[in-house]
């Protein structure tokens, strides 16, 4: 009860130190606003100055904006919200002009030019008509949708992702099939845009990501309920923003002098779903009716339910001055994945072979209650189906599903303060839970997931606007987001279980690998301030943006006896994974500095667009203090700031060119410098207990077949059955273990320079193409070197490709292998650097290089008799080359230890050829297109298809250390060293057989379709819709499995009976229908 | 006459792609007429309910909606009508908190941070 009222006691303290954060109420900022330009001439064509020009609209509080033109009858009205306006032009001597129905999403400049005549200013000639859809002066890409076409089409899980969703190139983990995908990885999946790195949420214009790792998963999870607009910018960004990355931008709904409000709600259930499982799922198995039995796909994901309510509510607490808006809504889902049980065999290892007993030496580990996984190769349960009646007693096997829901209270009041002073302040709680990781696709046990507990959660944000004077307008905001996310292990699954990772087939089972717990809290704060000069040619806009993230958070492993992990090949142990608990850090990004200055300068048909901006971006972590654990000592980092420490200029510029001069054709081009979105990982690297070595493994040879290390596993040099630690420096408190050279902690943001060309034609009224080119390329890379080794320490080697026609080398003898000198092994002192300092050293030539050319065309845009149609084609070529030599010839290992962003694969090993990556044409190539049409009776019909490529089919294999008599894969040294000395360090590590990404499986297919009416009911208006999605059924694949398992079969290394190389790990969700009934009054 | 032949013309060339000033012609050709009108003193002609090309449909609460508020409702039917919705989603909540499983450390006390 008291841990009840420390929950409450922070959620309370959340929503007071937000409200305490926003009380001064002067830092603020807006995200890219909408705005209307253009030309005021007289009939004869001269220039009009003076001419007062107004924009009204209900959207705006203060109700009108007003501005004058400048000498060259030019006038630009900027920092207009989302909505639909009528803008009035007025002066002494001429009629007054109104132009009606101009409708501006987020981020759009609409052109609207007019010609007065001579006459009266009380005559009013009122002009309604065609809005324009091409912006002509901005050089930003971009795109939106709003609450309207959101409730259109059938956007399944509508958020931050429902852009990236529709919008050609974007590379997703999984798909979504009406919402079967968990809310949190869905609002975080857009993984890749022409080959950039990451991706930048916001909500109303904040960065709206955790603080941990990448820094890629969304921190606020946004109530579909509350958005107004979506808003997407993946090229061209000027120097508001620091980051090239695409950009996606949540805009919260707002109130307005009339009271008016809606309640929504949909449901999916099982009996809505059809099924998909066809051959095609089990072309794997190639015929192998054992291994089907055993492995096959037997089942899809099964709904259970989705579902949601949601209610919005707002109006004026007093007209023209305050607004008030409201948001409530729970949502969530429970979806039986495709064959996924709960494990029979959970916590009965003992009673399943009672002469393991609980021998237990000193210093030894227990037997772990979970060994086995029905199904898994090489143990007793190999061919027993995990659905097998005998392994359930009888009972219904017991299915596995993901599950999460979610609770928002979102509200916001929008002021208005005399005649300048708008302010903004949006917050909202929320409590939920991801109660399996997520997205649990049945690719690993359920066991092996964790739930995470979401509370307190949220967000606070404030605004401020102020038109000072008609030409000079200045904003500010600030913002406060914070997630609690304590991991819980899953049902069934106890303290003294472990996980398990079968290496032949990659499935994990018993408990989940790592446990964030018992502290888990990150977030995010911000501030921006800017100030804009506008006159109808100029457009000058300077400020400050400055960002603060924070992640508190702890690991432990699940099982509490000695916190080891098991590693089993073919059902026998293998390895034995250590992880430095109790382990704690408080990473800290103490600031993030951008200043920029920028201005849109009209001259003729031509809008320049100049910028500059500087970013400082700066780390640290507070002190910590880590108790002794069974394998480390008491460990206490001092707090440190400053460190990484990076400064980065970068210049844009670019030019937009209005062909014909009447707003119809741009041509646009852009060029710039952009810095790498900050990650929470920056800092975290230089903490003391991470550079120290916070995990590592050991060979462990069960000679017995006990399942039970005989060896004191406290004792990290090889002793019983546990071979050498895979890095000397674990269980020391040795932060000197990874040294960062200053060009790495100081000068080494990663970059990325874009350059777009586009050309915009509206093409009839309403509806435009959009045709363009975009090359971009990464520089600044980091690399990890061991101190003590060199490329002359290691060996290469060779291997015989399996014998399988799948294998495009298949029979080949496959080289470019490299394994360390075994006297070296887990040897020396890590050091980070620069890459350049290795530019002619170990025969390289020059860095490493990433970079993208692409193409599209697309369309958009709404044309006669109100059909809409958005989408297109976009295809690239990326050359990812980690062609470059640290230690291990051509694979250069990042400073994450890993490939990173750049598909260097530093954690494979590669073979000959395969560090050069190039993703074709092809495989880039992908489809899109999104629309609604209206049909007879009031109905209205959308759909969203999308065709991408398929499943990358990459095959790696844990060959294992070939013994005298047992050399499977005919492992052979160059320089003639036996094969038996083949280090661990290779024998654990997963050997490509193919050149990675360079096989894909069959195109990806898509079809959503929904049908809504629109009734009105006298007070208000009942909108039915239902959507129906995966309409054609398909059973795309999205991810297969790469592991390879191979044996011997008359002599020749084949693929083995139990081989699961290619089983699909997730595929599309069968076809599944909604209801949806939303009440707007 | 003089509308009869703006009407005309604005019904057989409204679908080329012509433009002046920033203007299709459609656009033009309705400005003509509205000009017309307006000069005859008949009132300029209301906008159509169904969005114009090139117009996303505006989104919701920003009053242009008929609401329950502007509706000719007495207020005592309207109150009953706010209070009922607002009574039924509440109701309609807490069926949904107390029926989805809650196992969070946080709900059942056991949270250690």
């Amino acid at each position: 009860m008291t841990q009840m009222r420390q929950r409450w006691s922070r959620a309370a303290a959340f929503v007071l130190a937000g409200m305490c954060l926003l009380w001064p109420g002067t830092k603020a900022w807006a995200q890219q606003a909408s705005g209307i330009a253009g030309v005021v001439r007289d009939t004869s064509g001269l220039a009009m100055p003076g001419v007062t020009v107004e924009a009204a609209s209900p959207a705006l509080i203060e109700k009108v904006r007003t501005v004058t033109t400048d000498g060259e009858g030019r006038y630009n009205i900027v920092d207009l919200r989302p909505g639909t306006y009528t803008v009035t032009f007025s002066l002494e001597g001429f009629s007054t002009v109104r132009r009606e129905g101009i409708t501006l999403g987020t981020g759009f400049t609409a052109t609207v030019n007019v010609s007065m005549q001579v006459g009266s200013l009380s005559e009013t000639i009122t002009v309604s008509g065609a809005a324009p859809v091409v912006d002509t002066t901005s050089m930003r890409k971009q795109d939106t949708l709003n609450s309207n076409e959101l409730e259109s089409l059938p956007s399944g899980n509508v958020g931050l992702q429902t852009l990236a969703y529709v919008t050609p190139g974007f590379a997703a983990t999984q798909a979504d099939v009406g919402g079967t995908r968990d809310t949190w990885s869905a609002q975080g999946n857009y993984t890749f845009f022409h080959g950039k790195a990451g991706t930048r949420a916001n909500f109303d214009g904040f960065r709206n990501q955790y603080f941990v790792n990448e820094a890629s998963g969304v921190g606020y999870i946004t109530d579909p309920g509350a958005i107004q607009e979506l808003q997407i910018e993946t090229s061209g960004m000027g120097a508001e923003a620091g980051s090239g990355s695409v950009s996606l931008n949540a805009i919260p709904k707002s109130g307005s002098n009339i009271f008016s409000g809606g309640i929504d709600g949909y449901i999916s259930t099982g009996a809505m779903q059809s099924g998909n499982v066809r051959s095609n799922l089990n072309s794997w198995a190639q015929g192998n009716q054992a291994l089907i039995s055993a492995a096959g796909i037997n089942s899809a994901a099964k709904v259970d339910r989705i579902y949601r309510l949601g209610a919005q509510f707002g109006g004026p607490i007093k007209q023209d001055r305050i607004w008030f808006f409201a948001a409530v809504a729970r949502w969530g889902s429970t979806v039986n994945q495709p064959s996924a049980y709960y494990n029979p065999l959970q916590g009965q290892a003992q009673a399943l072979n009672p002469t393991w007993g609980l021998a237990n030496p000193a210093g030894n580990v227990g037997l772990t209650p979970t060994l086995f996984y029905p199904g898994q190769p090489g143990t007793p349960y190999a061919n027993v189906s995990y659905t097998d009646p005998s392994l359930w007693n009888g009972a219904d096997p017991r299915k596995a599903a993901s599950f999460d829901w979610y609770r928002n209270h979102a509200g916001r009041i929008t002021t208005q303060l005399g005649t300048k002073n708008r302010f903004n302040i949006y917050g909202d709680l929320q409590k939920s839970c991801r109660c399996t990781t997520g997205p649990f696709t049945g690719s690993n046990a359920i066991e092996s997931e964790r739930g995470w507990d979401w509370y307190p959660s949220g967000v606070i944000q404030g605004t401020w606007t102020a038109p000072i004077t008609s030409r000079l307008l200045l904003e500010a905001g600030v913002s406060w987001q914070d997630a609690n996310w304590v991991n819980f292990a899953e049902d069934g699954v106890t303290q003294n279980d472990r996980s398990i990772l079968e290496t032949a087939t990659n499935f994990r089972y018993g408990a989940t690998s790592l446990l964030t717990a018992p502290k888990a809290r990150t977030g995010r704060g911000a501030q921006r301030f800017t100030a804009s000069y506008v006159t109808g040619t100029h457009n000058v806009k300077v400020g400050l943006t400055n960002e603060q993230g924070f992640n508190d958070e702890s690991r432990s492993r699940n099982n509490v006896v000695d916190g080891l992990n098991y590693d089993f090949s073919n059902g026998k142990p293998l390895r034995l994974q250590y992880y430095a608990i109790p382990f704690t850090v408080n990473v800290r990004q103490n600031m993030e500095l951008g200043l920029f200055a920028q201005d849109q300068w009209k001259i003729g048909r031509l809008t320049a667009n100049i910028g500059a901006r500087y970013d400082r971006v700066s780390y640290g972590y507070l002190a910590s203090v880590a108790e002794a654990g069974p394998y480390v000592p008491r460990r206490e980092a001092p707090e440190l700031k400053g460190v990484p420490i990076y400064n980065d200029f970068s210049p844009r510029m670019g030019a937009v060119y209005d062909l014909m001069g009447n707003g119809r054709t741009a041509i646009r081009f852009s060029v710039g410098r952009y810095v790498g979105l900050s990650r929470g990982d920056f800092t975290s690297r230089f903490h003391p207990f991470n550079s120290s070595i916070n995990s590592a493994f050991r060979s462990w040879n069960d000679a017995n077949g006990n399942y039970i290390p005989d060896c004191d596993v406290r004792n990290l040099q090889p002793n019983g059955e546990c071979g050498p630690m895979s890095n000397v420096n674990f269980g020391k408190f040795n932060p000197q273990a990874v040294l960062f050279d200053d060009s790495a902690k100081f000068s080494n943001r990663d970059y990325l320079w874009d350059i777009n060309l586009d050309v915009q034609h509206e093409l009839i009224h309403g509806l435009s193409l959009n045709v363009g080119y975009n090359h971009n390329w990464d520089g600044s890379f980091t690399v990890t070197e061991n101190t003590l080794l060199g490329p002359s320490d290691y060996d290469e080697f060779c291997i015989t490709v399996p014998n399988d026609s799948r294998l495009p080398n298949a029979g080949q003898q496959r080289c470019g292998f490299y394994d360390v000198n075994p006297a070296l092994f887990g040897q020396g002192t890590l050091r980070v650097t620069n890459a350049k300092e290795f530019v002619g050293k170990n025969g390289n030539t020059s860095l490493p290089k990433r970079y993208w050319d692409g193409v599209w065309v697309s369309i958009d845009g709404r044309i006669r008799g109100g059909i809409r149609l958005g989408g297109g084609i976009d295809t690239g070529r990326q050359v990812a080359n980690g062609c470059f030599t640290v230690d291990v010839p051509n694979t250069p290992v990042d400073i994450t230890g890993t490939g990173g962003g750049t598909n260097f694969n530093g954690n494979l090993l590669n073979g000959a050829g395969a560090c050069n990556v190039v993703t074709s044409w092809a495989n880039n190539t992908d489809f899109r297109l999104n629309g609604s049409v209206p049909i007879k009776g009031g109905f209205n019909a959308s759909f969203i298809y999308r065709n991408t490529r398929g499943a990358a089919q990459n095959a790696t294999a844990v060959i294992g250390t070939p013994t005298a008599v047992s050399n499977p894969y005919n492992v052979t040294f160059k320089n003639g060293r036996s094969a038996t000395t083949l280090t661990s360090a290779s024998a654990a590590s997963a050997l490509n057989l193919i050149t990675p990404n360079s096989l894909y499986g069959p195109r990806f297919n898509q079809l959503d379709l929904a049908v809504n009416k629109t009734l009105d009911i006298g007070w208000g208006k009942l909108r039915l819709a239902f959507d129906v999605y995966n309409a054609l059924n398909s059973n795309s694949i999205q991810n297969v499995t790469a592991a390879y398992s191979a044996a011997l079969v008359n002599g020749q290394l084949a693929s083995s009976a139990t081989n699961r190389w290619l089983r699909p790990t997730t595929f599309l969700d069968p076809r599944l229908m909604r209801v949806t009934a939303a009440i707007q009054f | 006459m003089k509308r009869f032949v703006a009407f005309a013309l604005v019904a057989t060339i409204a679908n080329a792609t012509a433009a002046f000033a920033g203007e299709s012609l459609l656009t033009t050709g309705t400005r003509h007429v509205q000009q017309i009108a307006a000069r005859d003193g008949v009132p300029a002609p209301a906008s159509t309910q169904a969005p114009a090309p090139g117009q996303k449909p505006v989104a919701a609460y920003q009053g242009q909606n008929p609401t329950l508020s502007k509706s000719g409702m007495g207020k005592g039917k309207k109150m009953l009508l706010y209070v009922g919705l607002a009574a039924g989603f509440a109701a309609s909540v807490w069926t949904i908190d107390h029926h989805v499983l809650d196992v969070t450390p946080s709900s059942l006390g056991t949270r250690q941070d």
